[in-house]
């Protein structure tokens, strides 16, 4: 399994990743995640990628490769397509950050839906909570039951903030 | 477990007990995991870091300290010789590459540190790795009375794999006894120190032969076997699976010489996949193995699975998915200053008296892209103030049009020593010290002049204006950023100065003001 997740420094994709890596650990795969940290968070474009299976060797997704891309932002999504295997889902979000001097406007992705995840975590609790609100969607796509997938946001948030994940989990899932 | 939180667990482990580190993406989060359960501090860069961890070991007890590939440039000296006069607590030093430049000035490879200085490196792979070689490096230093470098890159330490712990080992204070023929490195008594220290790596060349880290994996194939360590094994191991025989490194220096030897009399072919220089595939030839590497692959940057079976295999990999894209992509989203941030104010102003600027190393080398594009100069840390020292020496006109801009972390860094040249050897030079009170750029590290340490005790904040004039600057002012207006009026006014000046740009870091 290889997922991918796009965004801009500070969505909360290190976050995503690492719910995705614990659910596939306690199921007993070998699980790699790689972050991106340092000068590029500062608001650049961020691609946080998950890898699980048997035995997984590098932490990279080849391009072509990925069998699931989160988007957390459309125009971030739209630049990772070519990662994405011909069989590849995707779950989006409709958010779009503008770019700095880029007059292009929006920028349109045929054919992938697009889901108000900003609108639905705020109306959650907290519209920092978008990368669960596509978790949640996600989780229609994937083999694994909502209590797993509690454990493994539980694993990973703040206590305080778990009941508004949560929330916002379940908003995603119910769609 | 992140890469770098493994070496912190390693470090926790292995008993160690004292660190000192200056932070620098991607080594950072080591001393921050390590923090929680092991002293630890920053210092003010990673040459003092790296002394204060010499002294501690030489005490006795086992030391660490980390730091990122350039920061190894600045800790070099006092290891350099550390080589020389060996250990007593066993000494680890980490440093963290960064091939593909992802938050660095540079992609340099450390590896040359490790046959330069004489130490032992070793390179570990994986999170578990990181935590099994920590502890291996500090039982290796002990064992051969030598400080061991662990080499990381990007890859490595900001990757997360599955990790076994186990419980911390007892390690009580070594003994200290006065010994000036191995601690005092002058020429009579560092001659036979040298001495030692090559009958020291012929002993641990013979250890990495053997060396349960350095393993060779017969693949299905015995025809072709790949020579790799560290993130390069993955990639090379992910793209050409069980098609070769893998030597995989863990000791990366000294190497294995004999059984590189005994694995070319094996096989037909020796690839050697190393991210960077050479620095396997040039000592394979050294000792007459015949080897393929560089000249197919790349110096530059971090190795793609397609890349690698391109240059071993002669093919590609699946074709990428055919997706309207809109043409020729998105345009590129760059890093930028946050909202709010102090530094907008700055450069604003620079910017709009048309100033050349000699950058420095921190968050506002942000401004030096677009929007504000407001920089003409950044090497490496604190070279912003003695740059400008030398662009003016050498075209004094500029003395009213450039200045050095510097942050406050990268000030205590290296800055100090450059506004004291600029003092004894006399330019009229502007420097301007922007000081937010915490390291930014690698995520909002205390320092000197934070008021707190990394173990959040209190501590007395470095008086900069005092400071500026001990060292015999008479024209220093502090302003706020957000008043635009004195900002650059006092530029203004120290740019026309003949003398020396000081501009003290200071209001916290937004975000600390948020979290605040």
């Amino acid at each position: 399994m290889n997922i991918i997740i796009a965004g801009v420094g500070g969505q909360g994709s290190i976050l995503a990743a690492k719910i995705f890596g614990s659910l596939y650990l306690a199921r007993g795969f070998d699980v790699k995640v790689n972050e991106v940290h340092g000068m590029s968070q500062r608001g650049g474009s961020v691609v946080t990628m998950v890898r699980a299976g048997d035995k997984v060797y590098s932490p990279l997704v080849m391009p072509g490769g990925a069998d699931l891309l989160i988007g957390l932002e459309v125009t971030e999504t739209a630049r990772c397509l070519r990662w994405l295997s011909p069989n590849g889902k995707t779950v989006v979000s409709s958010w779009r950050i503008p770019i700095q001097g880029d007059e292009s406007g929006p920028c349109i992705l045929l054919g992938e839906p697009q889901i108000d995840a900003h609108g639905l975590a705020a109306k959650a609790g907290s519209p920092r909570c978008e990368n669960t609100v596509l978790l949640g969607a996600a989780s229609k796509l994937l083999d694994f039951t909502e209590e797993e997938w509690e454990q493994a946001i539980r694993e990973n948030v703040k206590p305080s903030t778990l009941d508004v994940n949560m929330k916002a989990f379940k908003a995603g899932r119910d769609l | 477990m992140l890469g770098n939180e493994a070496v912190a667990r390693g470090l926790f482990e292995a008993g160690c007990a004292f660190i000192s580190s200056y932070p620098g993406t991607p080594s950072t989060e080591i001393t921050e995991y390590a923090a929680k359960d092991v002293y630890a501090e920053w210092a003010p860069n990673e040459k003092v870091a790296a002394e204060a961890a010499i002294g501690a070991s030489v005490a006795g007890m086992r030391a660490f300290t980390g730091m990122k590939h350039v920061g190894l440039n600045v800790a070099a000296d006092p290891l350099f010789t550390a080589s020389y006069t060996g250990i007593n607590g066993g000494l680890v030093v980490a440093v963290a590459d960064d091939p593909g430049c992802h938050s660095s000035q540079n992609e340099q490879d450390s590896r040359h540190y490790a046959l330069a200085m004489k130490l032992p490196m070793l390179e570990p792979s994986d999170s578990q790795e990181c935590l099994e070689f920590t502890k291996l490096a500090f039982s290796l230093s002990e064992l051969y009375d030598t400080p061991v470098l662990l080499r990381l890159s990007t890859r490595v330490s900001h990757s997360r794999s599955a990790v076994t712990v186990s419980e911390p080992q007892p390690v009580r204070l070594r003994d200290y006894h006065k010994d000036p023929q191995k601690y005092v490195m002058t020429p009579a008594a560092a001659r036979p120190r040298h001495a030692a220290l090559e009958e020291r790596m012929a002993v641990l060349g013979d250890y990495s032969e053997g060396a349960p880290v350095n393993m060779i994996d017969w693949g299905g194939n015995h025809r072709v076997g790949v020579i790799s360590s560290g993130n390069a094994y993955m990639t090379a191991r992910e793209a050409l699976g069980d098609c070769v025989s893998y030597c995989k490194l863990g000791l990366v220096w000294p190497l294995p010489v004999g059984a590189i030897m005994e694995l070319a009399k094996t096989v037909d072919t020796i690839w050697v996949i190393e991210e960077l220089d050479d620095f396997i595939e040039t000592h394979c030839r050294k000792h007459g193995v015949k080897v393929r590497g560089k000249a197919d692959l790349s110096p530059l940057g971090e190795y793609t699975v397609e890349q690698i079976r391109k240059a071993v295999l002669g093919t590609g990999t699946d074709s990428p998915r055919t997706l309207p894209v809109p043409a020729g992509g998105p345009p590129p989203r760059l890093p930028v200053l946050c909202p709010g941030c102090p530094h907008w104010g700055t450069f604003s102003v620079l910017k709009k008296l048309g100033l050349t600027v000699m950058g420095d190393i921190g968050c506002y080398t942000l401004a030096a892209s677009p929007p504000l594009s407001a920089m003409d100069f950044c090497v490496c840390m604190g070279a912003s103030v003695s740059a400008l020292h030398g662009f003016l020496k050498a075209r004094p006109e500029y003395a009213e049009k450039a200045v050095a801009v510097i942050g406050d972390s990268t000030f205590h860094h290296s800055g100090m020593t450059g506004l004291l040249n600029i003092v004894y050897n006399q330019t009229p030079a502007t420097v301007l010290i922007l000081d937010n009170a915490v390291t930014g750029m690698t995520g909002h590290q205390p320092n000197p002049g934070s008021g707190v340490t990394l173990s959040g005790t209190a501590a007395p904040v470095l008086d900069l204006e005092a400071l500026c004039r001990a060292m015999g600057v008479r024209r220093v002012s502090t302003v706020d950023p957000r008043d635009q207006k004195a900002l650059e009026a006092a530029l203004r006014e120290e740019l026309a100065a003949a003398e020396p000046s000081v501009v003290i740009v200071r209001r916290p870091c937004a975000i600390m003001e948020v979290r605040a």
